[in-house]
């Protein structure tokens, strides 16, 4: 029984020290992930009533192979100046996110450009629009601010995006 | 949320959900869902090949629907229905049979066939679900009891059916309370009660095959559906808007408290005119709505063309043949259009204006198209015309509007200012062979190169015009619709204002006939910045001519509700779609003039502002000495109903609203017409309204004027209102004020010597005991359009005009001595006799 109960309070001892190494490494690593990310370029395709979202993939360059594709929600790390590079495939669209005080169109054959900076996590709202026509809830999604990590995450869990020279869906 | 309304069409809950019931069923999570149909594919049930094939028949059965009350098949004889086995305390699959069964009767009733269709929910858990208890489960689900019925009764009756008539197994293990596997699949039944179809309840895409093979059990059951035409209404209030009657009654109530005469109505006589005439517009506008300028409609001029002192009416149809409609008197009107020779049928026509432009005594007419010649037409003096475009140089090619014709140099001969709006098209032509537009055509003003100058041309005499741009320094490449002559320096030379519809207005001062420098943001530093309509006219008498400037465009930015039209727009579109420097006022702008090149922006103060404005007629409506507004408005398919305005001027302190007071809204005729016919079993399957739906589809759309003309159309003393109203048939709008009331006016006609033979241009000075009455002669009445007409001066309550003093474009200053009696027409020749 003594034996055992040794065996059971080193194990104790050790599981607990094994526990204490492995948070000190996940906050570590954390910290490490969530260094901010100090600027953020994404491309901004209205097509068909949606809006899709290219972001710079693991190269940290918006317009390479490794873009990643999202849409209807936006997504940024926190306290991150970010900067909308917005653009359509048909008609007009209007983007807001009044979180930011973004309000812009997205034309074809024209780029815009919108800068903002994100604070906190958040979830805020995205609000678009065809102009001059009729609603379309596609449009309409979420702006998410998020920890660094998880934004890496996020973009790294999105779909390749299409050729740059063509980056509509 | 009761039941996962729209989850079921997400196909990871479908994923989901059938893993979930492959695995446990519904109810005991151990027990294996069983269904037994195995001969049946589940996701496609019928070949379409092969058209509907029968699976077997429904014996009659008697059971208790949700109320309590016996229900037998023979219920349902006749009919063709869906039928499905749940149970309400199932937590598996049932709620999203029940969800996609709502969506379905949705769908359903969205197609009018909610009735011919019904929908049957059996349970099989009948000791559970007493009617109570489905009669609750389908409220939740918002149930139309009506055709949607909840069915239980005797346990053993309900499974036979299942298992023997509908072949889909029930099972329950020990605890026969609330372990009960059942099948998911909905039943198709046909009118005969032959199962003609089997679908997988979780499946969207056999949601989608069960909703086409309702259609065609439908179309098998009567093949005159086929024919049928259903009637739906976009947005579904257009034909009964229910903020349009308060709206009227507070209007009305307002009345009483009006100092201004309001006592009298409009009524809408086109049934009696004779008048036949209808837009046609593009397909762009019409089947699908593009944001493009095709939506800016059309014109309606009147002149007397064959004159008999009665003044005649042409209507410009979009994509078709233009109208000339004679004034036969008595509010009688005949179609002269053929034998005018003014149909101008081939291509997209846009604008009309009347003017004498060979000084011969009548009235020509200058037609202006979409990409193709602008066409000038000279009158024989008896109503036929000549084409004489070609030679005459005004035959332009461009995305042209409104012409104004006006003598920039004062040498007797009336010049034309040309608005071109800009290119908007593609080199893609649709039905009837109009160019389509550019899907981002309101981005045009953006690109340099689609811009089109607008182009001032000098009359040379003998019908011959050059373009004098180059020549004046008038360089403007604004995306303009419309200008108006205006002379803000005072210094009897007409400047111009011309308006933008996608930017600022710009302001050019003439140097004595010479030249032109761009004066805009000295003059205007904010403007409107979807300028559409525009008049100048003496607002509140002080003897300054204002500025009235409509503005569309902003009014497009964001929604704004009936109750809230009176006020600006909150925001203006971004600044880069702008292309401006965003000094801008968010709607209509009002210019007061207190001095030579002095204005004051006072839209709000004077409550100027409507919504969806396109041209603007100014005229004394009641007679009483000041102007009063018509204000074109509202938009067509697929926006709301939208009013024109009419706005009584207070005594030049402000304007009231009283379009619903003088009978002019609601429209006789209603808030919506009959748009277009979709086929949605045919060509138009994929319009985006013909989704869920099949057969011949009635569109309803909103009604919606563009031009208008303010004049006597019955010679009766008081002024009438004609508008062209946008793909359908316009309003002859004639006003009972004479018959209500005693009024003094003066009508004036200017024949130029020296000056232009129209006396365009002219600045007449009616001097009353207490007041002058100035206006200047422009011959501008709505949008797009010019009208050749005798000018209307309301007196009030004075009987007599002490003086006229006429300054006309040569200098002559030309005085006709008083007293002048009231309610007759001068006629006043330059520098000579005046005849009343």
């Amino acid at each position: 029984m003594s034996r055992i109960h040794t065996n059971v309070h080193f194990g104790r001892l050790a599981g607990a020290g094994l526990i204490a190494v492995t948070v000190a490494i996940g906050v570590a690593l954390c910290l490490q992930r969530d260094e901010p990310i100090e600027q953020l370029d994404v491309q901004v395709v209205a097509s068909n009533y949606r809006l899709y979202f290219h972001y710079p993939g693991a190269d940290s360059v918006l317009g390479t192979a490794d873009d990643r594709l999202g849409t209807r929600n936006l997504y940024a790390p926190a306290n991150t100046q970010v900067r909308l590079n917005l653009t359509s495939r048909d008609f007009v669209y209007l983007v807001e996110i009044p979180e930011v005080g973004l309000y812009e169109v997205a034309a074809p054959e024209l780029d815009f450009e919108a800068r903002f900076k994100t604070g906190a996590s958040g979830v805020h709202s995205l609000l678009g629009s065809q102009m001059c026509g009729y609603d379309h809830s596609e449009l309409i999604g979420e702006f998410v601010v998020q920890r660094t990590a998880e934004f890496k995450r996020l973009v790294r869990s999105l779909s390749p995006a299409p050729s740059p020279s063509h980056p509509t869906q | 949320m009761i039941f996962p309304h729209p989850s079921h069409r997400n196909p990871l809950v479908f994923l989901v959900i059938s893993s979930m019931v492959a695995l446990a069923g519904c109810g005991p999570r151990t027990t294996p869902e069983i269904t037994t149909e195995s001969d049946v594919n589940r996701t496609r049930r019928t070949s379409d090949d092969q058209g509907l094939r029968v699976f077997g028949e429904i014996p009659a059965f008697t059971l208790t629907n949700q109320h309590g009350e016996s229900f037998d098949r023979s219920n349902l004889d006749g009919k063709v229905w869906v039928a499905t086995f749940i149970f309400t305390r199932c937590g598996a699959t049932c709620p999203y049979q029940t969800a996609a069964f709502s969506e379905l009767q949705q769908t359903l009733h969205r197609a009018d066939e909610l009735g011919p269709v019904e929908l049957v929910s059996f349970t099989v858990d009948p000791e559970f679900d007493t009617p109570d208890v489905l009669a609750e489960y389908g409220t939740k689900a918002n149930a139309d009891f009506k055709h949607w019925h909840f069915l239980t009764g005797d346990r053993s009756t309900l499974w036979d059916l299942s298992k023997d008539a509908f072949k889909l197994d029930v099972q329950s293990g020990r605890d026969a309370t609330n372990l009960i596997t059942h099948s998911s699949l909905f039943v198709l039944v046909d009118q005969d009660s032959k199962i003609r179809g089997y679908y997988e309840g979780l499946s969207p895409e056999a949601n989608e095959k069960l909703r086409d093979d309702i259609s065609a059990l439908l179309d098998e059951r009567d093949p005159s559906r086929l024919e049928r035409v259903t009637e739906i209404s976009v947005p579904r209030d257009v034909r009964d808007p229910k903020w349009l009657q308060p709206r009227a009654e507070a209007q009305r109530a307002l009345a009483s408290g009006y100092e201004v005469t309001c006592d009298f109505q409009f009524s809408d006589d086109l049934s009696s005119s004779g008048i036949t005439f209808t837009d046609k517009v593009v397909e762009d506008v019409k089947r699908d709505f593009k944001a493009a300028h095709y939506d800016h409609g059309t014109a309606v001029a009147v002149a007397d063309v064959d004159q008999d002192g009665l003044l005649d009416i042409y209507f410009v149809c979009q994509l078709g043949s233009n109208e000339l409609w004679r004034n036969l008197g008595g509010g009688k009107f005949e179609n002269i259009t053929e034998s005018a020779g003014v149909a101008v049928a081939d291509e997209v026509s846009t604008g009309a204006s009347f003017a004498d432009v060979d000084n011969d005594g009548d009235a020509d007419l200058y037609v202006t198209r979409v990409r193709a010649a602008n066409r000038l037409f000279l009158n024989d003096g008896k109503g036929k015309f000549e084409d004489v475009s070609e030679r005459s140089g005004l035959d332009h090619v461009a995305h042209s509007s409104g012409a104004v014709f006006f003598d920039y140099d004062r040498d007797g001969l009336l010049d034309v200012l040309l608005t071109n709006v800009g290119k908007y098209t593609t080199q893609e032509r649709g039905p009837g062979g109009y160019y389509l537009a550019y899907k981002a055509a309101f981005t045009g003003h953006l690109f340099p190169e689609r811009a089109e100058p607008n182009i001032l041309f000098r009359n040379l005499g003998g019908a011959r015009f050059e373009n004098v741009n180059d020549q004046v320094g008038f360089k403007d490449a604004s995306w303009s619709g419309d200008a108006t002559p205006i002379d803000g320096n005072d210094d009897g030379w007409p400047d111009i204002y011309l308006l933008s519809m996608q930017g600022h207005d710009q302001y050019f001062e003439n140097q004595q006939g010479k030249g032109f420098v761009n004066k805009s943001r000295e003059l205007f530093p904010a403007s409107a910045w979807g300028s559409m309509g525009v008049k100048v006219f003496d607002f509140n008498r002080d003897r300054k001519l204002d500025l009235y400037v409509t503005d569309m465009h902003t009014d497009m930015v964001h929604d704004v509700a009936p109750e809230d039209e009176k006020k600006k727009m909150t925001r203006n579109l971004p600044v880069s779609m702008l292309g401006t420097d965003g000094n801008h006022i968010l709607g209509n702008a009002f210019y007061l003039k207190s001095e030579s090149d002095a204005y004051t922006e006072v839209s709000n103060e004077i409550g100027a502002e409507n919504y969806w404005p396109w041209g603007i007629s100014v005229a004394d409506l009641n007679a009483d000495g000041f102007e009063d507004v018509f204000i074109a408005a509202s938009m067509s398919y697929d926006f709301r109903y939208g009013i024109n305005s009419v706005l009584l001027n207070d005594h030049g302190k402000r304007f009231l609203d009283s379009e619903f007071i003088l009978g002019i809204e609601p429209r006789a005729k209603g808030t919506a017409q009959p748009w277009m016919t979709l086929d949605c079993d045919g060509a138009d399957a994929g319009h985006r309204l013909c989704k869920d739906r099949s057969g011949k589809l009635q569109v309803w759309t909103a009604i919606g004027s563009r031009s208008s003309v303010v004049f006597d159309l019955e010679n009766d003393g008081d002024l009438d209102i004609v508008t062209n109203d946008f793909g359908g048939s316009p309003m002859v709008l004639t006003s009972n004020l004479t018959d209500k009331h005693a009024i003094n006016y003066l009508r004036i006609e200017l024949i130029g010597k020296q000056s232009n033979r129209d006396g365009l241009g002219c600045l007449v000075d009616v001097q009353l005991s207490d007041k002058n009455l100035i206006a200047v002669h422009d011959g501008k009445s709505g949008y797009l359009a010019q009208s050749r007409m005798p000018m209307y001066v309301g007196l009030g309550d004075a009987t007599q005009a002490d003086q006229i003093t006429v300054t006309w474009p040569s200098g002559i200053v030309q005085t006709v001595e008083g007293p002048i009696q009231s309610n007759q027409k001068l006629t006043i020749v330059e520098d000579g006799e005046t005849t009343k």
